[in-house]
């Protein structure tokens, strides 16, 4: 893939020739393959090889970033110039720029296992086999089934970047995901559920069948759900439900969020905001996993660093724009691996400590407010009794403020998920807030 | 929220083109005349290598094959601690071949348009069948379309001091509206999005689609107490969309949906009647009823109203519509992206349902003809049914009897996001403002509530319905499967006689 290290340098000469003072181009490639089955039949394939280039433009303390997907070397010529005549029509504003080299320094020498050659020569007969392997478990473990979708697709992916000030480098990366979804009869009802698991190397899928298992026992569970009663209760977050509510907290850890002074936690930092029994990191080093890497976006080297330790507020996401406008280091404009530091209870024993309250495996919509910390998520899950699970829960809504509502964590799980960028466990929060009927 | 989207739970640019090439392509294409050079012209691709190229896609024997040209171009500005100090520009450029067999799909797509890219895409697509070549490649026609987003200019010819001007102006506006407001962030884009259609059938079809979006955003401060509020408008229009009385409203919604929250709590949650506001208020008919409706969920029985055809579903005086045709709407489509004409499609009519949402594939399913429903986010996307407009007619009430009647619930005024579950027909929709109802009368501001509820047992609750249906002015965003569409939605006041409140326990 150098001829996209070719290509970038000589799109940064041109601009640079263009009148640019400062420049970076990051340009993407990948092959993507999805074979996707219905019922066992084949619905979908597709195939294609993505490209596009996004070039910064730093002209006389202007910045502007230009996409194309147009590589025809008339159509780049006439890019670039027109993209250096938009950025000159900006407002200045001095503190953009390229990174400080010195933090293109020190990339790892490593192997961070996130390439698997395997995959660039896959046949489509394989990939069906395992849409097939999956759809076979789902169908023995369904029930009243209406339709099974199942599908393998994967992808090669190539980023390249190169800047006008010394940075010259790309990395790659594979990823194979397994899917199940599963729809059930139930009167007029269709009740539905899905699994998914992502990885970098297909030798990590060891089990598609128990992909397809899971998803319709999930669908199954969903059968003659109903609400329960509005009350404070204490919920158990299935991992990677648990996702979206670390999301919300996370949203608010944005350097741009925290410096336009929307979010609840500016002004945080060395300050306990949540739970001691929260710790977040962003790892990018974790040997195989979805989110690792060499660099960032911005080139700058992936290093690991907290966020939140022990509930005291350590870092922030700051890109280089961001660190120079609230006058701090830099750490990473987009995070890489999220790890919360997981407990030492299972997720079994965490649900049998419930005396009366919800299991929520997945949420269904709402939204939360990084400024005030007020959130509203739509919830899915199971009525708990006595550590029993009694039926399933449909049409209720958990709210709530995270200011305070990390405190009432009471444990963590021992699970993380680790097949996603977030890589959270379970989660045991007491005394939540649930709308019903 | 700056950027509202619709997220089902399935999931969750610009061109050089010149006056004269538009006015080239715009006029003319009602009466069907052979395509000369249009390809030639626009995408640098003559007949003969389409030609070529649709037989590649057949080559294995599938049924029908379309290729789908796409450059489109967007610019983005925005104004950050008072100054216009960031753009992005996107140019998308390239091609999707599409082969379908029965009712399963081979997919590539190229951003090559070399005559070797463009068969290797067709070849690869072509392999969803596995025969040999049989169909042939019929004479290429121009077909007809609407004329739904008149333009006065092309952003083309739009400065950025123009645009600029613009933010700067809305940016004056916020901040001499109210002296609690402190930081602002104002998003100005345009787009201009060309395509060309062409089917193994001969069918050739081309759209200039232009699509404009602003936003703002502000961040007031009361007594230490910091709250944040936004509005934006958009539409398929020109800069003359943004009329002195449409920026000015812009400002004044900004600020009031901002301050107002200084004196909104969070409602105490549950079960209670729900009063959807006129305009925005329709993300209950996208949620509650419209995603149910696409065709390709009810063909493959997943949809929970796949038995539901012709059968009672609402009050008789519920009527919802799903309409390609509304002039200047972002949802609004001249033609639809595989070439089949734009429609307005009755969903329900008087209280029973009607009709689904059909791309091509599922129209052949049902034998019934496509409603121009078939949408796709880029050519690096397929075809998929999607709404466009979604809204409710006027019914028999007033919007202040429909509040009278109601003992303790909420008003719902501003929304930010939806999601539904297809099968289940479980939908939520998330509320950023509005107020509680007690004893007929709007009482104190609420924020921040999730409401959940059934599609068809919500529909059934619809009571009543007022006569001021409003087209919502918002730049709403659907995501189907990964892919994101430009919508609109719209609502008269109406009732819903109970859904779940998110609140306090």
């Amino acid at each position: 893939m150098n001829h996209n290290l070719e290509l970038g340098k000589k799109v940064v000469d041109m601009a640079t020739s263009a009148g640019a003072k400062q420049c970076a181009v990051n340009i993407d490639e990948s092959v993507e393959v999805e074979c996707e089955l219905r019922n066992g039949q084949v619905e979908k394939l597709a195939n294609s090889s993505p490209r596009r280039m996004n070039l910064s433009l730093f002209v006389d303390d202007r910045f502007a970033s230009h996409v194309t997907t147009d590589f025809r070397p008339a159509s780049l010529e006439k890019f670039i110039k027109d993209a250096v005549a938009l950025t000159k029509l900006l407002e200045a504003d001095p503190l953009r720029s390229l990174p400080d080299p010195k933090w293109y320094q020190g990339r790892t020498e490593q192997d961070l296992g996130l390439y698997d050659p395997t995959l660039e020569t896959k046949k489509v007969e394989q990939r069906k086999a395992v849409a097939l392997v999956m759809e076979q478990a789902a169908r023995a473990a369904g029930r009243d089934v209406v339709s099974i979708t199942t599908a393998c697709s994967d992808s090669c992916s190539y980023s390249t970047r190169v800047s006008s000030n010394g940075f010259a480098d790309w990395q790659r990366e594979t990823y194979t995901e397994l899917t199940t979804a599963v729809t059930l009869r139930e009167g007029d009802r269709r009740p539905e559920d899905y699994w998914s698991i992502g990885k970098t190397n297909d030798a990590m899928h060891t089990d598609p069948a128990a992909i397809g298992r899971r998803a319709a026992e999930r669908a199954v569970s969903r059968l003659a759900a109903k609400k329960v009663p509005s009350g404070a209760m204490p919920i158990l977050v299935e991992n990677r439900a648990a996702i979206k509510l670390i999301s919300a907290l996370n949203g608010a850890l944005a350097g741009h969020t925290v410096q336009q002074k929307r979010s609840f936690l500016e002004g945080k930092r060395g300050q306990k905001v949540v739970s001691d029994k929260l710790t977040l990191r962003d790892d990018p080093m974790i040997r195989g996993a979805v989110a690792s890497r060499k660099f960032d976006g911005e080139g700058m080297t992936a290093r690991p660093f907290t966020l939140i330790r022990n509930g005291v507020l350590e870092n922030y996401y700051l890109d280089w724009y961001y660190a120079q406008k609230m006058k701090m280091e830099p750490t990473v404009g987009g995070g890489s691996n999220l790890v919360i530091e997981p407990g030492k209870d299972s997720r079994e024993s965490l649900e049998k400590s419930i005396k009366k309250g919800l299991v929520i495996t997945s949420f269904i919509g709402g939204n939360s407010n990084a400024l005030t910390g007020d959130f509203s998520f739509g919830v899915v899950g199971y009525a708990v009794e006595n550590g029993v699970r009694t039926h399933a829960v449909a049409e209720v809504n958990l709210s709530g403020n995270q200011k305070t509502f990390w405190n009432q964590l009471l444990a963590l799980g021992n699970d993380p998920f680790v097949d996603a960028q977030v890589r959270a466990p379970s989660l045991l929060i007491d005394a939540a807030a649930i709308s019903g009927a | 929220m700056s950027d509202y989207s619709l997220f089902d739970r399935r999931d969750f640019i610009k061109l050089g083109a010149s006056a004269a090439a538009i006015a080239a392509l715009s006029p003319g294409l009602a009466n069907a005349k052979p395509a000369a050079n249009v390809f030639a012209s626009r995408f640098g691709v003559s007949n003969d290598e389409l030609r070529r190229t649709l037989e590649a896609a057949l080559s294995k024997g599938g049924d029908f094959a379309d290729l789908f040209f796409q450059n489109r171009t967007r610019t983005m500005i925005a104004l950050e601690d008072d100054k216009v100090s960031k753009a992005q520009t996107f140019v998308d450029l390239g091609v999707g071949v599409r082969v379908v067999k029965g009712e399963a799909i081979g997919y590539a797509f190229t951003e090559s348009l070399e005559p070797e890219s463009l068969k290797r895409a067709a070849q690869t697509a072509a392999a969803i069948a596995e025969g040999s070549s049989g169909k042939k490649v019929a004479p290429f026609k121009v077909g007809s379309k609407g004329k739904f987003y008149p333009l006065t200019t092309n952003y083309a010819d739009v400065g950025v001091a123009q645009k600029t001007k613009l933010l700067e102006r809305v940016n004056q506006g916020l901040k001499a509206k109210d002296k609690r407001v402190g930081s602002t962030n104002i998003t100005f884009l345009d787009e201009e999005n060309e395509v060309l259609v062409v089917t193994s059938d001969g069918q050739v079809f081309t759209d200039f689609q232009p699509m404009t979006r602003l936003t703002a955003s502000c961040v007031a401060e009361q007594n230490g107490r910091r709250e944040t509020g936004a509005y934006n408008v958009s539409a398929r229009d020109s800069m003359a969309f943004y009329s002195d009385e449409r920026v000015q409203r812009l400002v004044d919604e900004c600020v009031r949906r901002t301050v107002l929250m200084f004196e909104a709590e969070t409602p105490k949650g549950g079960e209670m009647p729900v009063v959807l506001g006129a305009g925005a208020g329709g993300i209950l008919l996208h949620e509650a009823i419209g995603h149910g409706m696409e065709a390709d969920f009810n063909r493959k029985e997943i949809s929970t109203y796949a038995t539901s055809l012709n059968k009672p579903v609402a009050e008789k005086f519920v009527n919802i519509v799903d309409d390609a045709t509304l002039v200047n709407a972002r949802g609004s489509i001249n033609v639809d992206d595989e070439g089949s004409a734009a429609s307005r499609t009755g969903l329900v009519v008087d209280g029973v349902l009607a009709s689904y949402l059909h791309d091509k594939i599922s129209a052949a399913h049902y034998k019934v003809k496509p409603t121009g429903s078939g949408r796709r986010e880029s050519y690096r996307h397929t075809i998929q049914p999607r709404m466009r407009s979604t809204y409710m007619l006027n019914g028999p009430h007033k919007k202040e009897e429909i509040i009278a009647a109601v003992k303790h619930g909420i008003y719902c005024e501003s929304f930010s996001n939806g999601q539904v579950s297809i099968g289940s027909g479980d939908f939520t929709f998330f509320v950023k403002t509005g107020y509680m109802i007690e004893d007929g009368k709007l009482g104190r501001p609420i924020k921040d509530v999730n409401i959940i509820g059934n599609g068809p047992q919500t529909l059934a609750k619809v009571s009543m319905v007022a006569d001021d249906l409003v087209i919502d002015e918002g730049g709403w965003t659907c995501g189907k499967n990964g892919q994101s569409v430009p919508v609109s939605q719209g609502m008269p006041t109406a009732l819903v006689k109970g859904m779940t409140v998110g609140g306090k326990a």
